[in-house]
């Protein structure tokens, strides 16, 4: 099914007039792996749109940095172009199953109509060289093009009303049915008129986006629907995006009012019952390290599973470390004399390591 | 609001496997979420929620503003329990359940109310104290106290320049533009015997006036500042607070800017400044509400307000704008808040902004235009809306007009950059119709303001002309004219910033006359424009005799 399935993805890292983003390029780049091989979207449908395919050189200022707007303009042109050419042959608009958009780098939101994305070539005078993502998104599903349309902006949403809006050169192109039965996830990094935040994570101390390290963590398999091992889906992904971004950010962090701790999602259909796959995954399981003190040697611990406490795993203690494999969940960590009950999160998102 | 009707602790209710689960928050405002382990949403609630769960480990979160608790609470029968610390929850088991109870959070706040980020019970107390002071007379009936915190900052300045920091300070002026006080010149500091003014943690300046529209400066040094509307009610003291925003300071790293923390309370004018108030706090909550756009909170915050008989008019404004935030509003309801602010207030701009959000059955829509712009830039969105169909909501020329491409930032309050000509110069910005564009100068303002906000401001066309260019552009390419037409980055671009902008006049002149000349297109495209850019349709036409005359064509 993937075979059908096309992507536009962008990540725009350096901004001369507004300054350069650390992650923006390295996240773009990876969900574009992601896409390529969980995903399996075919190569020859993926438009990877990067600073570094154009710097260096470095440019001297705004105006010769890209990407700019007409380069994500004319990858959506290229579907555009070839939803009209199925058209003609009187396929109808339907270019394929699903769309994924991608995109990473600086942003806001200029009214109600989404976060855009600055492209390089963007000022704080001239806003007006962006991506409107939601608004191309909605585009290709509203007119028929696809069956589902998946969103992900990894961008601040802070707002400026006064700033223009870059919409999309297309007439409305209604399809009906397209709008009644069209799916759609729409994940922003952060609410609206507030920031995101880019930061050093682990393993590799490299910098990234929480959103972005959140949602590739989900689709490989920490999102998984509960009670399925092999489905990850709209809501349960949407679910460990809402509960677990905010475990990348240190509570000094989560006290910034600038920046938003969960991010925003929406998804249509909106009822749990219409839920719908978005990946199929294989089993993950987490390494998560206990060190235990010295005076806990001989006791009998259990690791209990948050769902309905079913012991997942035990021992005696012997060494000050035990490791163990665990399923993204929720679990207690259980040590009696005394008896001690410690939280332990498996999310999937950093090295998991317990201290009773 | 509560899902579910409160009804105290017993057995349980469901099935005899499952327990219930309830949390009650001391913040009535406080939004209440209840997760399973499988991540699922199972209850969520205003101040309180409850719920009939099977056992299992479960996360309550507890949020308000931007503050938010997370606890675990492990549901065994007969041995439920908190998991991991407890912090500021407690935990009480019952027959059948366990309720668990938050104590107020630490709120983030400009007001030294108890229980709010960075509270100093020296400042609360002194806020208490100055605004039952007078300090500055200059009418009868209201009262308007600022009172400013200010940052404390190490200067690596050295001898006599030490610590004499440019400190915020700020100025209120009346509608025709004559000062009335100033929290520097006329107010009270801490500032010890023989320091300079400068050198305090605080600053306050309670004034007597006549109820009615001012404006407060906002400045930094010798610079103009940010203007707000301030509102005096008669009875009422209207008290704004501001938190000095962290400034980049020589000698220390990094830029720590941000906008000015703000929050604008209401009291019977003898109450003064009551740092205990429940009242207080919960307006408090519902500014916090409003600002992250909670909407949910809006019922328990009306079922508050309704209960203390509107003791609060700014929690009626506020809860008003939340009762709006997600659409299929009850109108019933918000025709009975703007009934009761009008009967507690009298006339003040945001009411009658919300006014126009009620049903036009209603009969309660503000028939008197709006010369003089609300506190609130959520009441300034809903008076575009309106005066998008109602031109003469907005009359141009008026002080809403003039201000209406000057806005700063993208807060809670409506804030504008200033007005040069206007400014300190004694004449009457709403009242002086023969003011017109071309008295005008655009100050540019602060290239970028210390804040992280947006500041978008050029020195040849402000953001709003270059959004009405590019809108006039996209026009003459749908009419079907050859090219692409000029930008305002070609302009610019020629000859550096604001010198190449008179550079092609034949194209501009193309560019500038046609549709909003036409006759039968006029109103109907003016109105779109609008709209779109975010401006009373009075404004289009002073914002395009701006831009003929900046570009050389007028």
């Amino acid at each position: 099914m993937a075979k059908t399935d096309w992507a536009i993805v962008m990540g725009v890292s350096k901004y001369p007039a507004l300054g350069d983003l650390d992650g923006a390029e390295r996240d773009a780049s990876e969900f574009r792996d992601w896409l390529l091989t969980a995903a399996g979207v075919p190569k020859s449908h993926v438009s990877p749109i990067v600073t570094s395919d154009f710097h260096p050189p470095v440019p001297e200022s705004e105006f010769e940095a890209k990407p700019t707007p007409e380069h994500a303009e004319k990858a959506f042109d290229r579907l555009w172009k070839l939803a009209k050419t199925s058209a003609a042959r009187g396929d109808g608009l339907r270019l394929g199953r699903r769309l994924y958009v991608y995109l990473a780098g600086h942003g806001f939101e200029p009214k109600d109509d989404g976060p855009v994305l600055l492209t390089a070539n963007a000022s704080r005078e001239q806003p007006g060289y962006h991506v409107a993502g939601k608004l191309y998104a909605e585009h290709f599903l509203r007119s028929g093009c696809f069956e589902e349309v998946l969103l992900f902006m990894d961008t601040c949403r802070e707002r400026c009303d006064q700033a223009p809006l870059r919409r999309p050169p297309f007439a409305p192109s209604v399809n009906p049915q397209a709008v009644t039965d069209g799916r759609f996830f729409h994940g922003f990094a952060t609410r609206w008129s507030l920031r995101t935040r880019e930061k050093p994570l682990p393993p590799d101390g490299l910098p990234g986006g929480i959103f972005t390290r959140t949602l590739l963590t989900g689709l490989k398999g920490a999102a998984r629907k509960p009670g399925s091992e092999h489905q990850v889906t709209a809501h349960s992904l949407k679910n460990y995006l809402i509960n677990r971004m905010r475990d990348l950010l240190t509570p000094e962090e989560r006290k910034d009012p600038d920046v938003q701790e969960w991010p925003e999602v929406h998804i249509a259909p909106d009822a749990e019952d219409r839920d719908f796959v978005l990946v199929e995954v294989e089993p993950v399981l987490f390494p998560v390290i206990v060190h235990f003190a010295p005076g806990d040697k001989g006791k009998r611990v259990e690791v209990q599973r948050g769902g309905d406490f079913k012991v997942v795993e035990r021992t005696r203690v012997r060494a000050l470390e035990w490791r163990i494999d665990l399923a993204p969940d929720t679990y207690q960590l259980v040590i009696p004399d005394p008896l001690r009950m410690v939280l332990l999160k498996v999310s999937g998102l950093e090295e998991h390591h317990v201290y009773p | 609001m509560s899902t579910r009707k409160s009804r105290k602790p017993g057995p349980s209710a469901g099935p005899p496997d499952r327990i219930r689960l309830v949390v009650e928050c001391e913040d009535r405002a406080a939004e209440v979420f209840i997760v399973n382990s499988g991540l699922v949403l199972v209850e969520r609630g205003t101040g309180r929620a409850e719920t009939s769960v099977l056992p299992g480990l479960y996360a309550v979160r507890v949020k308000t503003g931007t503050v938010s608790r997370e606890h675990y609470v492990a549901l065994k029968p007969g041995e439920e329990s908190i998991v991991g610390e407890s912090g500021s929850v407690r935990a009480e088991r019952f027959e059948g359940g366990v309720k668990l109870t938050y104590e107020r959070m630490t709120i983030v706040s400009a007001a030294p109310l108890e229980a709010t980020d960075g509270w100093d019970a020296s400042q609360a107390e002194a806020a208490r104290r100055e605004s039952r002071s007078i300090h500055v007379r200059r009418g009868k009936g209201a009262g308007v106290f600022v009172f400013i915190r200010h940052r404390a900052v190490p200067h690596a300045g050295t001898g006599a320049e030490a610590g004499l920091l440019p400190r915020l300070r700020a100025v209120l002026y009346d509608s025709d533009g004559k000062e009335i006080a100033d929290t520097r010149r006329d107010g009270a500091t801490d500032a010890g015997p023989g320091e300079p003014r400068t050198a305090c943690s605080w600053s306050a300046c309670s004034t007597i006036v006549d109820p009615g529209w001012y404006r407060l400066v906002l400045r930094q040094g010798s610079e103009a500042g940010l203007n707000r509307t301030v509102v005096a009610c008669a009875g009422w003291q209207t008290q704004v607070f501001l938190r000095e925003p962290g400034l980049p300071v020589p000698g220390e790293a990094g830029d720590t800017g941000r906008g000015t923390e703000s929050t604008v309370l209401m009291a019977p004018q003898a109450q003064g400044f009551d740092p205990g108030s429940k009242d207080l706090r919960l307006s408090e909550m519902a500014r916090l509400a409003l600002a992250h756009r909670r909407g949910r909170v809006a019922g328990r915050l009306l079922e508050e307000l309704v209960r203390s008989k509107f003791r609060d008019p700014m929690l009626g404004v506020l809860a008003g704008h939340l009762l709006l935030l997600g659409g299929g509003a009850d109108l019933a309801l918000l025709k009975e808040i703007v009934l009761n602010l009008r009967r507690l207030v009298g006339w003040h701009p945001d009411v009658e902004a919300l006014a126009l959000r009620t049903a036009p059955a209603a009969g309660l829509a503000a028939a008197s235009p709006f010369l003089l712009p609300p506190m609130l830039l959520r009441s300034w969105l809903a008076v575009l809306g309106a005066a998008a169909g109602r031109p003469e909501l907005v009359p141009s020329g008026s002080y809403s007009d003039l201000v209406s491409d000057r806005l700063f930032g993208d807060g809670l309050w409506l804030e504008w950059w200033p007005l040069t000509g206007i400014e300190g110069a004694g004449s009457a910005p709403t009242r002086a119709a023969g003011l017109t564009a071309a008295d005008l100068r655009w100050t540019g303002g602060p290239r970028f303001h210390p804040s992280e906000r947006s500041v978008f401001q050029i020195g040849a066309l402000n953001p709003t002309e270059a959004a009405l260019l590019d809108q006039l552009r996209a026009l003459r390419s749908a009419a079907g004219k050859t090219g692409r037409g000029a930008t305002a980055k070609e302009y610019t671009a020629r000859g550096g910033r604001g010198s190449g902008v008179r550079g092609h006049p034949a194209i501009a002149g193309d560019m500038l006359a046609g549709p909003l000349d036409s006759g039968d297109t006029g109103p109907r495209l003016r109105e779109a424009l609008a709209r779109s850019l975010g401006v009373p349709p009075a404004s289009v036409d002073r914002l395009l005799a701006g831009l003929r005359r900046k570009l050389g064509t007028s």
